[in-house]
């Protein structure tokens, strides 16, 4: 009987292990803790009650500008802020505004919110309520909750828990192959095809009235939270052929009175094609001109 | 050593391997061993104030049996004066010192109140006075006693054992049983979760509900009260499933302490399930020889009246811990009028589930109404959360179409968002858990002969809530301030 019972005994705890590994590993990614320089998720940078200078929104544009990763010194040098980006690569308004709900809710405080807002941000909702972004996201019960209380496509609430049980590590190292644009690179056939990225049908007016809607209610939060926002159209170069460049420069400067927000185009600020990876992302060197020149002097 | 603590599960191990490769002969006094180990890692000074009261209760009892008359009854108050003195003087003294301002080291810390002590009192009390009423012949073996007393799985909250219970059992031979290692095995993880997967979590949010009061509003502090009401028994029930658990794997059977009082349908039936050894106590110590039911109504209301003041002031020297006892009296004389009645030979089978669920759903608020007397700091304290419930109870219909204007999801996103409404979630998910794993115990539907596979399955499931949600060797007992 005492054999029987340790022979039972013995296994249940081994088959106990055994479940625990795989739970465990099944489950890393609600728990694991990423550096900087190995993590593309935004939440993983948001501490509580923190205090900076600025906090970056926007898309991979902003990102290629003030990356949380390798290139933080160097930029927080250059502009001698502390800062935070809570940008993400293809976002729209409508992610950007549930980093910033998140920020908010953890208590923590900026004196500037800088919103790099590209003009296809205005127009689809693959940019916004179908933009599955969270799917390189660490999990956070507050952020699922903005998730279900934002008009998200019911997908994307699923997608965020869903892709924390898969085995595989799923945290791409963005490398970003530094090298420099000519001018015999800009084709037509490159502008085209930029362009269909980011605008895969043609853009509809009333969805840039809601998404306008969304953006007023980024500038009031951010105002809640006593913090000034400044509204910048990044430089790129298809500034003449953006669709709803126009549009948005009428919003802003719009938004620049009604709010008392500060709004600068600098759409077409380098126009150098050597500072640029692609059409419309700066490389390191662009980037670095880009702080030094235009933001640093606008964030006193 | 806490229960809910590795080191307590490396001490079990231990002395439970040592006790079935040792020889029959030496198991006692290994039990003995591991008793006074146990004791120790508390405050070590104390245990000669146990070895005192042993001692005196030991011979006591010696020359009760021998004695005759007046002698007799002499001894027996010597014993019980003993018992109760040491315990007023470490129970009651810092309350009355710190009331008229005789002692200003808030903490009491010279005070601590020695382990176990309102248990192991009432325990040599019984022994006395069962020895004097000639109903248990007075042990010759002074470490037997003292094994009676200290005995590790019940020393520190109890089950209160009488000694014809526990006694027989040191005299037996405890063969390795399959059976009983499994019982206590099983018994001493259920009590694991109770305590670190629910209390705990409980005790969360009551805690910071209780501590300001006046910062929350009428739902919060009603849903903290019916939390507490779950707190504080999977709290102590805990505490008891692993003293019978603990005790099984030695071959001890202790008194069953919790009876899942919950489902009882009346005041009267709540407290033949609740904290059963104390008010069994209570019963044959204090309720029968003032009378019981027999010199007439008055006299059995009074009688019942006094036992609950009795036990009130037994957990707390607080004139609320008093006026819960009272209020617990009260409600047992307004109702039924019956201190542990007999049960009826057929149960009601007429009473619908519905009715039956009324019943019980009743009387768990007429007794969490009483909780928030034992919880508050204060009388006063009691009142006013009392009060706030009430009229919040009467505003409630003016909240209704908000409510009702929300999603599902909306609400359910809105709760996630706040750190705090999240741990309401996760508590009300355990509660309900509880229930309804309470509702199939009480069924008596045997969980032994489930496939193995059924019952390993909920042992991990048990294991992983503890891994996942538990938080171990942070939170001590509440009984363990009794």
């Amino acid at each position: 009987m005492k054999k029987t019972f340790f022979l039972q005994f013995t296994c249940f705890w081994l088959l106990f292990l055994l479940l625990g590994y795989f739970f465990v590993f099944a489950t890393e990614h609600f728990t694991t803790s990423y550096t900087r320089d190995d993590a593309h998720a935004n939440l993983v940078y948001i501490a509580k009650q923190k205090t900076y200078d600025v906090v970056f929104l926007g898309s991979s544009h902003a990102i290629t500008v003030f990356g949380n990763k390798k290139t933080y010194k160097d930029t927080s040098a250059i502009l001698h802020k502390k800062y935070l980006t809570l940008a993400n690569a293809g976002s729209g308004v409508l992610p950007q505004k549930i980093y910033l709900d998140y920020f908010f809710a953890e208590k923590n405080k900026t004196t500037y919110v800088v919103y790099l807002l590209d003009p296809w941000a205005l127009y689809y909702r693959q940019w916004n309520e179908e933009n599955y972004f969270v799917a390189e996201e660490a999990f956070r019960i507050r952020f699922l909750s903005l998730l279900l209380t934002h008009p998200f496509d019911r997908q994307v609430p699923i997608e965020y828990i869903r892709n924390k049980f898969t085995y595989l590590r799923f945290i791409p190292e963005q490398k970003i192959k530094q090298k420099i644009l000519s001018k015999k690179d800009i084709t037509p056939d490159l502008i085209a095809k930029t362009l269909h990225h980011y605008y895969p049908r043609h853009p509809e007016e009333k969805n840039f009235q809601h998404y306008s809607v969304i953006l007023e209610d980024m500038i009031k939060l951010a105002k809640k939270n006593n913090s000034q926002v400044i509204f910048i159209i990044p430089p790129t170069l298809l500034a003449k052929n953006l669709p709803g460049i126009e549009e948005e420069k009428k919003l802003l400067n719009k938004l620049q009175h009604k709010y008392d927000v500060h709004f600068y185009d600098y759409s077409s600020a380098i126009t150098d094609p050597s500072l640029y990876l692609d059409m419309d992302h700066l490389n390191r060197q662009g980037a670095d001109l880009f702080t030094e020149k235009f933001v640093k002097p606008i964030l006193p | 050593m806490l229960f809910n603590s590795f080191k307590y599960i490396f001490f079990l191990g231990i002395v439970v391997t040592a006790y079935y490769c040792l020889p029959p002969k030496y198991r006692l006094f290994l039990l003995f061993l591991a008793s006074c180990v146990f004791y120790l890692a508390y405050k070590p000074e104390y245990i000669f104030i146990l070895f005192f009261l042993i001692s005196i209760d030991f011979v006591t009892a010696f020359f009760i049996a021998k004695a005759k008359g007046r002698r007799r009854i002499l001894l027996l108050l010597i014993s019980l004066g003993m018992n109760l003195g040491i315990l007023f003087f470490f129970k009651y003294v810092p309350f009355l010192a710190t009331l008229f301002q005789l002692n200003n080291d808030s903490n009491n810390s010279w005070f601590l109140l020695p382990l176990g002590l309102s248990f192991h009192t009432f325990q040599g009390m019984s022994y006395a006075i069962e020895v004097f009423k000639r109903k248990q012949k007075p042990i010759k073996n002074i470490g037997m006693y003292a094994l009676y007393i200290m005995f590790f799985p019940q020393l520190a909250a109890g089950p209160i054992e009488r000694p014809q219970q526990l006694l027989p059992q040191f005299l037996k031979k405890h063969d390795f049983v399959h059976s009983n290692i499994v019982i206590g095995l099983r018994l001493i993880l259920w009590g694991m979760v109770k305590k670190i997967v629910i209390a705990d979590r409980l005790g969360v949010i009551v805690n910071l509900v209780y501590a300001k009061p006046h910062e929350y509003n009428t739902g919060i502090i009603l849903l903290a009260t019916i939390l507490f009401a779950f707190e504080i028994y999977c709290d102590f029930s805990g505490y008891s499933d692993i003293a019978i658990g603990s005790a099984r794997l030695l071959g001890y059977k202790l008194v069953t302490n919790f009876s899942f009082p919950y489902l009882a349908r009346s005041i009267a039936d709540f407290w033949t399930r609740w904290h059963i050894s104390l008010y069994t106590w209570f019963r044959d110590y204090i309720y029968i020889p003032l009378g019981g039911n027999r010199k007439g109504t008055i006299r059995r209301l009074c009688n019942i009246l006094i036992v609950f003041a009795l036990s009130g002031l037994w957990h707390g020297a607080g004139l609320h811990y008093i006026v819960w006892g009272l209020l617990n009296g009260l409600l047992i004389c307004l109702t039924s009028g019956k201190f542990f009645p007999k049960k009826e030979a057929q149960p009601n089978k007429k009473l619908s589930i519905l009715s039956r669920g009324v019943q019980a759903l009743v009387t768990f608020l007429l007794i969490d109404i009483t909780w928030i007397f034992f919880r508050a700091q204060s009388t006063n304290e009691a009142l006013a959360i009392l009060s706030k419930i009430f009229h919040g109870l009467q505003n409630f219909p003016e909240y209704i179409p908000q409510i009702y204007s929300l999603s599902s999801t909306k609400i359910f996103a809105m709760l996630l968002f706040n750190e705090f409404t999240q741990q309401i979630i996760i508590a009300i998910i355990l509660v309900v858990a509880l229930l309804i794993s309470e509702m199939y115990l009480a069924s008596h539907l045997s969980f032994s002969r489930l496939a193995i596979g059924i019952r390993w399955a909920v042992y991990f499931l048990l294991l992983f809530s503890m891994l996942v949600l538990g938080d171990v060797s942070k939170q001590k007992f509440i009984y363990f301030s009794f």
